[in-house]
């Protein structure tokens, strides 16, 4: 079965303005994904991990929608779980408006989708030349010869800054921001239409890691791809993503365009979050909310809001009713039952 | 304020080293042992092959008197039949090598694949493949090529394929651990985004990428070959005589120390020779493959 | 000026090591030292040599070789002390917070001791019963919860935040003269490293002690110093007040690697990256390390035939760069014309 649509370049009627808002690329409804817990030499099932508990969002065409959070919130698994390297427990994933499911073709599903991975050093074949990590996308499909898919080689080196005579190295010879170059130039091996990059700045130098940003910028000014771009640097997040989801332990908590989100975030936690992120500029002292205690376990989840435990505005009703991811205040969507209490930090 | 400006950083221009960095080839032809090995199991090799070139007399022929001392025709005098020893020794080299290289290349050939199939699916699979290699691993390789041979007779064919098969569980448990520790990696993950069919991912990704160790055990599975060969021959169930086997002519000596010292010498130097190149080769490879493991690629692009 | 002797002094420190591939010069030249009660960062990117400064300074190092250089503490030569009288002072006078605070621990031997073990090994005389009485009140000040029961858990049972201030706990025990702090806050996340920077603030002002900050992050080094020392390829390239750098930086590198930081505080339009990577130690340029980076040098014979030597810029800094009276204006032109192209 195929998730493609017919013409890969009609997607939204010939838009030759590119940034089309409205089309969503990729829907994400209700994403539930639960790991097993086993223990015992038997490998008894003991409980669940909740790593993604209900995820809702969309991603739009040209865009990129940032999905942020500390360790443990799920982001990573949830974009595994949209790329299928994950089952999904629940919860239907779109891609061009087409269900992806269990029986759609790995292949078939490749080809409008991609994955740029965290680790530079361990995401390239170390036996293939750089040329071959590129074009393997398209080796997979079957598509092109060996003549056609150098030719594509040489024009997806150009696209991401990276020399010809550099085609025939292999990847212990490059650098950690050249090689994720060669990561990014594989994901667009096949001009897809969403590309998932999970932590792809993280391993990076600053001076390097500003390099690949703005190329992950000029490729979508370019291409009208869209982004999942996973990441924990709020800065960076940012500086790069037009609209914004943040995760704590498996949920969405807000989610909403950039400027709303960082100029006035309506989630006690995005609050905290910004909060704690130190800026490189001496004297800023801010009001810190310093949150208390640690993330509770994924297995036993705090019923109500998962926030609860930590949230310095906890109240009776938070342990009761959990609260829905919905528009309060602002034109974000929030997932607190106390979000109109604009507390922001300035 | 308590910055001190260093002010002898400027130092003479210091010649900057060349970035070099070895390939596992260079790597391997730089370490003496691994040189040497190879160079003496090249010798080895041109020696089997050209064995009717090299032995001045037939190995299973007559060619003079019983048990002669060393001399000018026979430069390690003859056996108790009255055979060259020097030249039973010789193509005694072909017979050592190839139950080795059989043996090797069995259990590689089956091994191999067995082991990343089992070890990149898992599952139940996984699970009846390691039982019973765990079953055959228990079994020390001679008892379990003493056992073979015992029950389909001897022979080099059989005694390789009894050698081969002792020597499987050895590549599947290797193959096993290696693609288990690369499956998550994020290039395997990588093939998978990429929508890689699980057989593709399986020989053309993971393969690749485990085939330095398996070097490794195929050079001490040769080596292993040899001396159990040797030992079955030496308790008369190897290669049958006429054959000049290393070890069956090593247990005939023993009757004739006395007489014939050179009768048990040449061969036991020979098969101390092969398996200490094999060993050396062995250890070149795990050094050279230790730490980097990536070979340079022929540059050759289809 | 107060003549105070700083508590740590290490000039002119060089460190190789010895690799298969030729010798490395790891740290090159290196000077800095720092007062009581004062916090220098030292920042810089992956492999630039601020760790490896700080180990080898310390004794630490395991396989590099100090090549030159005195380091002293407290007045005492660090460098030609007996190793026992060292070890006596690490731990004690002088104690270091490391990026994994797991492998900092002792996995097999609960928390608690752990604490009362780093009191008992420098006082001896000190009765079981205080030492866990006291290691407790460490537990409780450096914000560990119910610590009398957290006493007697093991690291495991503790999350890596935890563990951090467990492990900044043991670091104040003895009130050291010196903390050194190698990217501390690296390994856990933005909430648990705002609780731990508060933290290690606080210890410092409940010590006096002098902190060496070790990090690659330009927004703890604003949060925490107040003397800022910026290496590059094995070298110190900048030195001064906090402020003072990210203000009007007088080195290419610093004002490179700030106008590259996406920024949380506002949006900035275009990122102006380094172009290049930091260079491969075994093969540094011959003359400024940075001159293959560099877009002032503009390839001029003195940036690529001699290294620049580290010289005041002004009253409060010094800097390795042959042009240095140039740094404000081109960093000034180099903003505008970005400016302008977006």
């Amino acid at each position: 079965m195929s998730v493609r649509t017919e013409g890969k370049d009609a997607g939204s009627g010939g838009d030759t303005l590119g940034r089309d808002a409205k089309t969503p690329v990729l829907q994400v409804e209700h994403l539930v994904k639960h790991f097993p817990v086993r223990k015992g030499v038997f490998g008894r099932r003991v409980g669940e991990v909740h790593a993604v508990s209900d995820v809702s969002f969309e991603v739009f065409k040209g865009q990129t929608l940032g999905l942020v959070g500390e360790s443990g919130c799920g982001k990573s698994t949830t974009g595994r779980t949209v790329m299928r390297l994950l089952e999904p427990t629940s919860g239907v994933v779109r891609l061009q408006g087409q269900e992806i499911t269990a029986a759609t073709n790995p292949r078939d599903l490749a080809r409008d989708m991609a994955f740029v991975f965290q680790d530079p050093f361990a995401s390239l074949n170390p036996r293939l030349t750089a040329a071959k990590n590129v074009t393997e996308p398209l080796r997979i499909q079957g598509a092109g010869d060996a003549a056609q898919r150098r030719a594509r080689a040489l024009e997806l080196f150009a696209h991401v800054g990276l020399r010809e005579d550099q085609l025939d190295r292999l990847p212990s010879e490059f650098s950690g921001g050249q090689r994720q170059r060669i990561g990014i130039a594989r994901a667009l091996a096949l001009s897809p239409k969403v590309v998932i990059l999970d932590e792809p700045v993280s391993a990076l130098d600053v001076s390097v890691q500003a390099q690949v940003l703005n190329l992950l910028k000029r490729l979508q000014a370019e291409t009208d791809v869209a982004f999942l771009f996973i990441s924990h640097d709020l800065s960076v997040v940012r500086h790069l993503c037009d609209r914004v989801a943040v995760m704590y332990l498996g949920k969405i908590v807000e989610i909403g365009d950039r400027a709303q989100v960082y100029d006035r975030p309506l989630h006690p936690y995005t609050q905290a979050l910004l909060s704690a992120v130190p800026v490189p500029v001496p004297g800023a002292r801010r009001n810190r909310i310093v949150l208390q205690g640690d993330l509770p376990s994924p297995v036993n989840p705090p019923k109500g809001c998962r926030f609860r435990t930590r949230c310095p505005k906890a109240q009776a009703i938070c342990a009761e009713k959990e609260p829905e991811l919905a528009s309060r205040t602002g034109a974000q969507l929030v997932a607190c039952h106390f979000a109109d209490d604009d507390r922001s930090m300035v | 304020m308590t910055a001190s400006p260093a002010t002898s950083a400027a130092v003479a221009p210091r010649v900057a080293t060349r970035r070099v960095r070895y390939s596992a080839r260079q790597k391997f032809l730089r370490s003496t042992s691994g040189l040497i090995g190879t160079l003496v199991f090249l010798v080895l090799v041109v020696i089997a092959i050209a064995a009717p070139l090299i032995a001045p007399d037939s190995p299973l022929k007559r060619a003079g008197d019983a048990l002669q001392q060393p001399n000018a025709h026979h430069w390690f005098g003859t056996d108790e039949l009255g055979r060259d020893l020097f030249s039973r020794v010789i193509y005694g080299t072909r017979l050592s090598l190839e139950t080795a290289v059989g043996a090797a290349a069995l259990s590689c050939v089956v091994g191999l694949p067995v082991g990343i199939v089992t070890g990149y699916l898992g599952g139940w699979v996984d699970a009846v493949i390691m039982r019973v290699t765990d079953f055959v691993l228990a079994v020390p390789e001679i008892l379990f090529a003493l056992v073979v041979v015992a029950t389909l007779g001897s022979g080099v064919f059989k005694l390789t394929l009894a050698i081969g098969i002792g020597a499987t569980p050895a590549f599947i448990r290797l193959a096993r651990a290696s693609t288990l520790s690369l499956r998550d990696t994020e290039y395997v993950l990588a093939a998978r985004s990429m929508g890689a069919a699980k057989r593709d991912i399986m020989f053309r990704t993971v393969m690749p990428n485990i085939l330095p160790p398996i070097f490794v055990q195929i050079v001490v599975t040769a080596s292993v070959a040899i001396l159990v060969a040797a030992a079955l021959s030496f308790v008369g169930l190897g290669t049958p005589p006429p054959a000049p086997s290393w070890g069956g002519m090593l247990q005939t000596s023993r009757s004739y120390l006395y007489q014939q010292v050179w009768y048990a010498i040449l061969p036991g130097v020979a098969l101390a020779i092969t398996v200490g190149a094999l060993d050396a080769i062995g250890r070149g490879l795990q050094q050279a493959l230790g730490t980097e493991t990536a070979t340079k690629a022929s540059g050759a692009m289809g | 000026m107060v003549a105070v002797a700083p508590v740590l002094d290490i000039s002119d420190l060089t460190v190789e090591f010895d690799t298969p591939e030729g010798t490395v010069r790891a740290v090159d030249h290196v000077s800095y030292s720092v007062d009581a009660g004062e916090t220098l960062a030292v920042v810089g990117e992956t492999g630039c040599g601020k760790s490896v400064t700080v180990l080898a300074a310390l004794g630490l190092l395991g396989a590099g070789r100090i090549v030159s250089g005195a380091v002293t503490f407290g007045g005492a030569d660090l460098l030609d002390m007996p190793a026992k009288k060292r070890r006596r002072l690490l731990g004690h006078d002088l104690t270091m917070v490391f990026q994994n605070p797991m492998t900092a621990l002792n996995p097999v031997m609960t928390v608690g001791r752990q604490v009362a073990e780093t009191l008992l090994v420098h006082e001896p005389k000190m009765s079981r019963g205080t030492a866990r009485d006291r290691a407790i009140e460490l537990l409780a000040m450096v914000g560990v919860p119910q610590p009398d029961v957290r006493y007697n858990q093991y690291p495991h049972e503790f999350s890596g935040g935890m563990c951090q201030r467990v492990v900044i706990a043991m670091a104040i025990a003895n009130k050291p003269r010196l903390i050194v702090a190698d990217e501390p806050t690296t390994a856990v996340d933005v909430t648990i490293q705002a609780q731990l920077l508060d933290l290690l603030r606080v210890a410092r002002e409940e010590t006096g002690a002098a902190v060496v900050m070790i990090t690659h992050d330009l927004g703890v080094v604003a949060e925490v110093a107040e003397r800022v020392a910026v290496m590059y390829a094995g070298r110190v390239v900048e030195m001064a007040p906090v402020e003072q750098i990210f203000r009007s930086p007088r080195h290419p590198y610093t004002v490179g690697l700030l106008s590259c930081l996406p920024r949380l505080d506002r949006d900035v339009s275009e990122l102006i990256p380094i172009p290049g990577a930091p260079p491969d130690l075994r093969d540094v340029a011959r003359g400024c390390p940075f001159e293959p980076r560099c877009e002032m040098s503009a390839a001029r014979s003195a940036c690529q035939n001699t290294r620049p030597p580290l010289m005041p810029a002004d009253p409060n800094s010094v800097s390795a760069c042959h042009f240095v009276d140039e740094v404000e204006s081109w960093a000034r032109a180099r903003r505008g014309n970005v400016e302008e192209a977006a």
